[in-house]
């Protein structure tokens, strides 16, 4: 069944037993909410007019068969080289053949939501929430509403773990195939976590996925968490980081968008108790008619939090590229500081970005910066490395890497690095970055 | 090796080169002398090819071809090599990584295979010391915070790198204290030989003290107005260029 996007809630998704007031209340609020228009203003620079054009119909069972050489080609895609992903969610759907729970470490539970709906029911509403976001229409709410199954990934109190854990998100269908991939992180206090978050597309077809990752973080929990979307696919892509911090716990979260035709991201992440804090780095490419939105929102609820976002884009040919960050800092709080700026660099006349912040500042012991610019490649830099026999696209490459190296490196896993570097210099250019011990 | 003829040159649609001639041939160093605004830097950025200027007349051919026509890296392949009056900073892009990419791009503009990694350290350990570079300073994003001396002496260093055919110093001197300058002179000394030419750009005599040129030519409003051997900068130096202009307008 095929049917406008607005009314996918008259869809039959999976029962998931446990969730059904949650359900109810996202549909409910979606369906008030209708869909987003740019007459509204978290929506001003992303018009979703290609969604009112298309029917959709909603993932299902039949939706989670994948072909191996199509998932051996995917695989192949990822920015991740070591081994193939350990986890994998196809068209919104966990892949148990693809998963060996026992080389997990101990300490660290991956489960499917469909699962967990079979045997702890109860469990589910601490996991998934309607999230109350803002005004705004949320997709979100969207997601939660006609979603079939998801993830929950859980690190015990305490443990440490050191090798990253990969979740590869794939969408592969039709163009009128809504995915809705939600994946739920809780660390427990202390405990310690690396993942790596990657959205692939098959380059045939095209569809649209609805992507939500809600993470909770407990006390003095620690969570590195690294989102990659990765385009030359027609899927568009729509997600929600919606991250809960409690006291001293600490969330690195970056948003790499490697073109994409039309992609927006919302990150709301609420540091609810004292020492709590996010640091947020953003890398997104665009060329052809890409589009890449992105609106973060930091809630400052208590006092002695900080957060820091860092958003970089590069914009080619007649993409576009949006950041909104807001900054919330609430009343009667103390010691807060927070940091924002977006750097861009525009690489034709026809791109694009509109870059905004938005402090709603009521409190008044508050460090907070932010500043947006927006330049092009220096003339002069490359004519320097052209004049020295640097060819002239490995110059820009070069000078293009340069600038989004100050997010690269903040990255802490040196594989991503790599593969990052590689994607933006060529294979060969990219070997020639020193390495430590160079001269 | 180098044969310029009636070049003229546009800058925003003012004739700044007004048919310039001049010949280079193997082994030898012009240097280019003549007041502020006389076309000196203009003609340093024509040969190398900065965007910016436009040519509208006259050829400048090197080694059988046609500069004029090549790209930037083309014309470093052909083994031009222009040492900035101003060297660019530019952050995140690390110093040896950049020359290593130069030096590949232009081996591979030759013909010739890349070299080894052990190959390309071995070079630039060996030149790095010859000319006096703080080893220190390899590792840093190109020219990011060097000081005007150090910024001169990785022209030179890179210089040293590249081994050009044909080095174009432009206003290498300015803001160089003496000592900096005698060091950046000895680095182009020590590059100096029967195969590779010079063109020194200056304003000032002192620089040719140290790199003693075998012609001298004096640049004024886009032309050479007077040619001469070394001793002719030590005229200029104590006379100024208001006697060359005056004898060449008569």
């Amino acid at each position: 069944m095929s049917t406008a996007l607005a009314d996918l809630l008259a869809g039959h998704p999976a029962p998931l037993e446990g969730l059904s007031k949650q359900r109810q209340a996202a549909a409910e609020l979606w369906r008030r909410a209708g869909m987003p228009s740019v007459r509204q203003e978290g929506w001003r620079y992303t018009s979703l007019q290609r969604f009112q054009e298309l029917s959709y119909r909603l993932a299902g069972a039949n939706d989670r068969d994948i072909l191996p050489e199509t998932l051996a080609v995917l695989h192949g895609r990822s920015l991740v080289r070591t081994g193939n992903a350990q986890v994998i969610l196809l068209n919104g759907q966990f892949l148990a053949d693809h998963f060996d729970g026992a080389a997990l470490p101990d300490g660290v539970t991956v489960q499917s939501l469909t699962q967990l709906s079979k045997q702890e029911p109860q469990q589910l509403p601490h996991h998934v929430s309607v999230g109350e976001g803002a005004a705004d229409p949320d997709f979100s709410h969207l997601n939660l509403a006609t979603l079939n199954d998801g993830l929950l990934v859980e690190v015990s109190e305490g443990v440490v773990i050191d090798r990253p854990l990969h979740i590869l998100v794939l969408s592969v269908g039709d163009t009128g195939l809504m995915t809705t991939p939600r994946i739920s992180v809780r660390l427990q206090q202390g405990a310690r976590l690396s993942l790596i978050e990657e959205y692939l597309g098959a380059d045939q077809g095209g569809g649209f996925t609805n992507a939500v990752t809600e993470i909770a973080l407990e006390r003095n929990a620690h969570l590195s968490h690294h989102r990659f979307i990765q385009g030359a696919t027609a899927v568009d892509h729509i997600g929600s980081v919606v991250a809960r911090q409690a006291e001293g716990s600490h969330l690195e979260s970056d948003s790499i968008v490697l073109g994409a035709c039309f992609c927006r991201v919302d990150i709301d992440v609420a540091l609810q108790e004292r020492e709590a804090r996010c640091r947020l780095n953003g890398l997104f490419l665009g060329q052809g008619e890409d589009h890449i939105d992105h609106h973060t929102t930091i809630r400052h609820l208590a006092s002695e939090t900080r957060s820091e976002q860092l958003y970089w884009g590069v914009l080619d040919e007649r993409s576009r590229g949006v950041f909104n960050g807001k900054v919330i800092v609430a009343e009667s709080t103390r010691g807060i500081d927070a940091q924002q700026a977006s750097n861009n660099l525009l690489l034709s006349a026809a791109a694009e970005i509109d870059a905004k912040p938005e402090l709603q500042i009521n409190a008044d012991d508050v460090r907070c910066s932010h500043g947006a610019t927006v330049g092009e490649l220096d003339p002069d830099a490359l004519f320097y490395l052209r004049s020295r026999g640097v060819a002239e696209e490995q110059a820009r490459a070069m000078l293009i890497y340069a600038f989004a190296a100050r997010v690269i490196d903040r990255i802490p896993l040196p594989e991503l690095q790599d593969a990052l570097a590689a994607r933006l210099l060529g294979e060969s250019t990219a070997s020639l970055l020193p390495s430590e011990g160079v001269a | 090796m180098l044969e310029i003829k009636d070049l003229r040159v546009n800058v925003a649609g003012n004739e700044i080169l007004r048919g310039v001639n001049l010949v280079i041939r193997p082994g030898e160093t012009h240097a280019i002398m003549g007041p502020n605004g006389s076309g000196k830097s203009t003609l340093s950025h024509v040969l190398a090819g900065r965007a910016g200027s436009a040519v509208t007349g006259g050829t400048a051919v090197f080694n059988g071809k046609s500069l004029l026509a090549l790209s930037p890296e083309e014309r470093a392949g052909e083994g031009v090599f222009l040492a900035f009056q101003y060297p660019v900073e530019i952050p995140g892009v690390n110093n040896v990584y950049m020359l290593k990419a130069a030096l590949n791009g232009i081996r591979a503009y030759r013909g010739e295979s890349e070299l080894s990694a052990v190959e390309f350290l071995k070079l630039v350990k060996d030149r790095v010391k010859a000319v006096g570079l703080q080893e220190s300073l390899l590792n840093r994003p190109v020219n990011e915070g060097f000081s005007g001396g150090e910024k001169k002496r990785n022209e030179v260093f890179q210089m040293s790198v590249l081994e050009p055919r044909l080095a174009i110093l432009d206003e290498t001197d300015s803001g160089l204290d003496i000592d900096a300058l005698k060091a950046v002179a000895e680095g182009v000394n020590a590059l100096r030989n029967e195969t590779r030419s010079f063109i020194v750009v200056t304003h000032y005599q002192r620089l040719l003290d140290h790199i003693v040129p075998d012609f001298v030519h004096v640049l004024s409003a886009g032309r050479i107005i007077k040619s001469g051997g070394k001793d002719l900068a030590l005229e200029l130096e104590a006379r100024g260029y208001d006697w060359v202009i005056a004898e060449a307008a008569a």
